[in-house]
This record gives C-alpha cells, sequence and structure tokens, in this order.
C-alpha cells in the first residue's frame, strides 16, 4: 500500500489498515512511511482517532526510528504506562512532564481511559496486550475511581469468559471499584439467555444469599433476589476485596449488621459507620453486638423492615430491651 | 474435643503410632483441647486426615525444592507432553494421560512449569492426595484433571475455607495485600500452606515464617500505601472425610 498516511480521515489510515490487511501490514507500511518521510509518519500516529492497538502494537518501530518525542502528549504517555507495565521492574521511568503536574494527572486518566476503550476492541492479541488491558482497567478503577468504565470492563469480562480467555485480574480490577450499585451490571446478566454469561454471572454474585450458582434455569428469579438484597443493604455493604485468588467462592461485600440495624450507612471502604452515634446508639449496640451473628442477622433484618414501615413504631422497638424483644418473638409477636 | 463415633476419645487412646513431637501428635493435641468438636465416624477417618496433611506438607516441601518458577497468569507454562495451555492461562491434562504421572512432572521436571501460586496450592493439594491414595484411584477420580487457580476446586476435592476457632498444620492460609500496586495485582495476596512449625509455604516465596511474608507482600505495595499485608483468619483443607471413603 502506497498510499499517503494523512490525519483527515474519520477512521485513522494505521487502524484501517490493520483492521483490513492485518498486523505485519501495519508494521510493513507504517516503516516504509517513515523511511519516506519520518514527519508523516509521525503524523499518522499522532491521529485524534488512532487506536490504542495500533500504537501498541507499533512500539518496537516507535523506539528503533527514536520518534518518541514527537509523539503527542497522549500517545507519548500511554508508551511510558505500557513500557512501565511490562518492564516487570519496580521502580517506574520518570514520567514526561511537559504538561503541569495537574494538568497531567488528569491526562493520565484520560489516556488511561483511551487504551481501555480503544484497545478492548483488540482483546486477547496478546499475553503482553492483555496485561496492559488489565493494568489500565485497575490503575482507572483503584487509583482514579473511574467508575465511567466499569460498563466497558463488565462487557469486556463476560466477552473474554464467552472466548475462555484469562479473566481473573479484570474481574478483581472491576470489584476494586468499590460501588456496589455496579453489581448491577453483573446482575443483569443472570437473565441472559447466554449460557456461559449467565454462569460467570452467578458465579460473580454467588455471595447474595439465595443465588444458587449451580442452578442455571432461574435467571429472573435470581435477578429479583439480587434487586432485593442490594435494595435492602446497599447502605450498609462493607467490601473485603475477597477474589478468585484466595478462594472459589469469593464474598466481595459483607453487610454490617450493626449499621443496618441502627439505619446507618457504613463506609465501603471501611466498614465503619460514617456518622457519630449518640450515646443512646451506643448503649442499642453494646446490647446487640454481644449476641450471636445469627441473632444480629435476623434482628438487622427485622430493624430495616420496621423502619420502612413505621419510623415510629421502630423507634420504640429498637430501644426496648433486646432480650424482652426475642422473648416476644418467641411467642409470637414482632414487637 | 475429638469424638470418634460419637464417643469423646482422649489423645492417650489414639496417638500410638504418632511419635511426640511429630505433626501428627501435635494436630492430635490441638483437636482434643480445643472448645470446638472434631466428629470421626471411624479412628481411620481420623488418621486418614492426619497422614493427608503429613502429606500436604511434604508436597509443599517437594514443590519449593522442584525448579518450578512464579509467572502471572499471562505468561504461566507447563510440559506439553503432559498438559494442554489453555486461553484461561489454566493447564489441561491431555488425553492418554494419567493424572498421576502429570502430577508427578510437576515436581520432577519443574523447570518446565511457572505458575501463580494459587495454582501452586492446588498442586500441592493434589500431590498429597496422590500420595494418600492408591494411583489407580487417585487417576480415577480425578481423570480430566484442569489446574486453575482456585477455579474448581469446591468441585473435585471438596475443598472449603471458612473462618476458623482453631489452625493445624496442612491447613491452607491466605496473606492479603489489600494496598497493593495495580502495576502487579499477582501480589494481591500470598496462598500458603502451613508447615505445623510456624512457618508457611507460598511459591514463589518459599518457606517462611509470617513476618517474612508480610515483608515481601508490601513490598509491592502502591506508592504511599497506608495497610500492611496481614495474615486472613480463615483456613481452608479439602474434605478429609469424603476423600478417606477411597483409601
Amino acid at each position: 500500500m502506497t498510499a499517503p498516511i494523512g490525519t483527515q480521515e474519520r477512521i485513522a489510515f494505521l487502524d484501517q489498515v490493520r483492521l483490513e490487511e492485518g498486523i505485519d501490514k501495519l508494521k510493513k507500511v507504517f516503516k516504509e512511511s517513515a523511511d519516506h518521510n519520518k514527519e508523516a509518519a509521525v503524523n499518522s500516529l499522532n491521529h485524534e482517532n488512532l487506536q490504542f492497538t495500533s500504537l501498541f502494537l507499533l512500539r518496537d518501530e516507535i523506539k528503533k526510528l527514536a520518534i518518541l518525542e514527537q509523539l503527542s502528549e497522549r500517545n507519548r504517555i500511554s508508551m511510558e504506562i505500557v513500557e512501565d507495565i511490562l518492564s516487570r521492574e519496580k521502580e517506574s521511568p520518570t514520567a514526561s512532564c511537559r504538561l503541569s503536574i495537574c494538568d497531567h494527572i488528569q491526562m493520565v486518566q484520560a489516556v488511561l481511559r483511551w487504551m481501555l476503550e480503544t484497545g478492548s476492541k483488540d482483546d486477547g492479541l496478546s499475553a503482553e496486550f492483555t496485561q496492559v488491558l488489565d493494568t489500565t482497567a485497575s490503575l482507572l478503577t483503584t487509583v482514579f475511581r473511574d467508575e465511567t468504565v466499569l460498563p466497558l470492563i463488565a462487557d469486556l469480562i463476560f466477552t473474554r469468559s464467552e472466548k475462555e480467555f484469562f479473566n481473573d485480574y479484570l474481574i478483581r480490577a472491576f470489584f476494586e471499584a468499590r460501588e456496589p450499585y455496579t453489581l448491577d451490571l453483573i446482575a443483569n446478566r443472570l437473565r441472559s439467555p447466554q449460557v456461559k454469561e449467565a454462569n460467570l454471572a452467578r458465579r460473580l454474585l454467588g455471595f447474595v444469599p439465595g443465588i444458587d450458582v449451580h442452578k442455571d434455569t432461574e435467571g429472573e428469579l435470581h435477578y429479583r433476589i439480587f434487586q432485593a438484597w442490594l435494595e435492602e443493604n446497599s447502605p450498609f455493604l462493607h467490601y473485603r476485596g475477597e477474589s478468585f485468588q484466595e478462594t472459589s467462592k469469593p464474598v466481595p461485600y459483607d453487610v454490617v449488621l450493626r449499621g443496618k440495624y441502627l439505619g446507618r450507612s457504613v463506609s465501603v471502604d471501611s466498614g465503619e459507620i460514617l456518622t457519630p452515634l449518640t450515646k443512646e446508639e451506643y448503649q442499642i449496640l453494646e446490647e446487640f453486638e454481644n449476641e450471636d451473628e445469627a441473632v444480629k442477622d435476623s434482628f438487622a433484618t427485622q430493624s430495616e423492615v420496621m423502619r420502612y414501615q413505621s419510623f415510629d413504631d421502630w423507634k420504640t422497638w429498637v430501644r426496648r430491651p433486646l432480650k424482652e424483644r426475642q422473648n416476644a418473638q418467641k411467642l409470637g409477636g414482632s414487637r | 474435643m475429638i469424638k470418634i463415633a460419637g464417643t469423646t476419645v482422649s489423645p492417650s487412646n489414639i496417638d500410638g503410632q504418632w511419635p511426640s513431637g511429630s505433626i501428627g501428635r501435635k494436630i492430635i493435641d490441638s483437636m482434643a483441647s480445643s472448645l470446638a468438636v472434631y466428629d470421626y465416624d471411624s479412628l481411620g477417618q481420623l488418621q486418614f486426615e492426619l497422614k493427608l496433611r503429613m502429606n500436604i506438607i511434604a508436597a509443599s516441601r517437594d514443590l519449593d525444592l522442584s525448579g518450578v518458577t512464579f509467572a502471572s497468569f499471562y505468561y504461566s507454562k507447563c510440559n506439553s507432553d503432559y498438559w494442554y495451555f489453555t486461553r484461561d492461562g489454566g493447564f489441561l491434562l491431555k488425553q492418554g494421560v494419567t493424572p498421576s504421572t502429570a502430577i508427578t512432572d510437576i515436581f520432577t521436571n519443574g523447570s518446565k512449569y511457572s505458575f501463580e501460586c494459587a495454582t501452586a496450592m492446588v498442586i500441592v493439594y493434589y500431590k498429597a492426595v496422590l500420595e494418600s491414595l492408591h494411583k489407580e484411584t487417585f487417576d480415577r477420580l480425578f481423570a480430566g484433571l484442569y489446574l486453575l487457580g482456585w477455579w474448581y476446586r469446591d468441585e473435585d476435592l471438596g475443598f472449603s475455607s471458612y473462618k476458623r476457632r482453631d489452625y493445624f498444620p496442612g491447613d491452607y492460609r491466605y496473606f492479603k495485600n489489600p494496598d497493593v500496586n495495580p502495576r502487579t495485582p499477582e501480589w494481591q495476596g500470598e496462598n500458603v500452606i502451613d508447615m505445623g512449625d510456624g512457618t508457611y509455604y507460598g511459591h514463589p516465596i518459599g518457606i517462611k515464617t509470617a513476618d517474612q511474608m508480610v515483608g515481601f507482600l508490601n513490598e509491592h505495595r502502591k506508592p504511599w500505601a497506608r495497610w500492611s499485608a496481614y495474615l486472613l483468619d480463615m483456613a481452608g483443607h479439602p474434605d478429609f472425610k469424603y476423600l478417606s471413603r477411597y483409601e
């Protein structure tokens, strides 16, 4: 192919060559272009619409041509991130600082998002490429707490599962976002007619009481169970960070029963109740904490239900001695 | 407390074959003095658990010396004479190869293998079970062997992990690294075997104390990390009673 490399097309020329004629042709065309006109080759890399995959595939050529400094900020930062991820060395190379440090930080996040969004189209290209995408996803969810990429990461997880590609680190990157409501991105797949998709959704949400990993015929029921569980517990969820590296049945979130009992939201990171408690609330909790887990679970759930039914009745109920309420429960009443 | 067929037994009734100071005797004494009840249908069932726990420790030492290397799932490798390397980073037994041969090969041709710490644990458990059962029984039970971290271990080994009152040699434990650097997700924690002498075996860290394990993981935290790595209070093991039926 000898067409001039311009920057006006909607799809970048290098992407077009790669997608239509393959990776080898991409490298050949780029090398020929650089031999003929290095500046035009640099411009083709700096094309606004270039996808990350093409840049990733041309990184050896970029090094040979010593054109790193001529690349756009996006491309240069991206190349530095790739080198860093694949270096296996502990120390990061010095980040480029043409931008002010504040702009640089924002630029890094934007570049990571670009790498993931455009690169995910070519997931599975190589082990190195997978590692770069996974690490990119993890940096976005853990360091930048970027929730906007979670739908894409969820899609990628299920696409990989369909293709039977390696998934563990990407699943961890998704959960590390520590946003319980984003679990809905997985829960939607409980109802999927695709067997592998529904199986993985059950496996990932198997920690929710009532979702049976082995029952593959009750997607709709599982979805409703999940929604009810999330609605009841979302303010009280604490992220434990359990992953498939440590167990075959990870429990990423647990319910902080003391928060649920008092109706006080907890920190998803620490599990601590977010607002200061009154002296009376401390006393109520002291009695509650002496009970075993099953009793606490039962009272916390009952407390949540009553609070919704009548806040005034609940206030009276929660102040009564716990043993008295236990006895009333045994006799068949709830109050 | 130890109960056999519903009757409480004292260590002196059952520790004859386990010399004083041995790991077996240590486990018996810990069980007997515990507030938890350790219930067995027969003495043979208890003896099988003790034997398997000893073999778990022995397999850990053997894997540590085998020459296997560490790799994250992206770059795992296996001996292609016996295993297919799957796209999801697992090792699938080749048709016509017996599970016992393939598992043993990991220990004898270690340099041909690279894998993560979770897969190492699974390999240790299979090797220990192989040493505890007849080879033919093992090959029958684990036909179609597939090694991929913990993903399928609750099915064929009956593996379970949960919060425990007591910990015993041969238990699976986990050092968690909550502030791991996102660049190195493989160091989000370390799967280990309790060696029964205050040390733990983890791949590739080796046999180390808890402090050494924590120190290693802390080296792989993100910049300005706030939280140290720590040992979780849960422990896991295969279903000893289920496996004892095949002895």
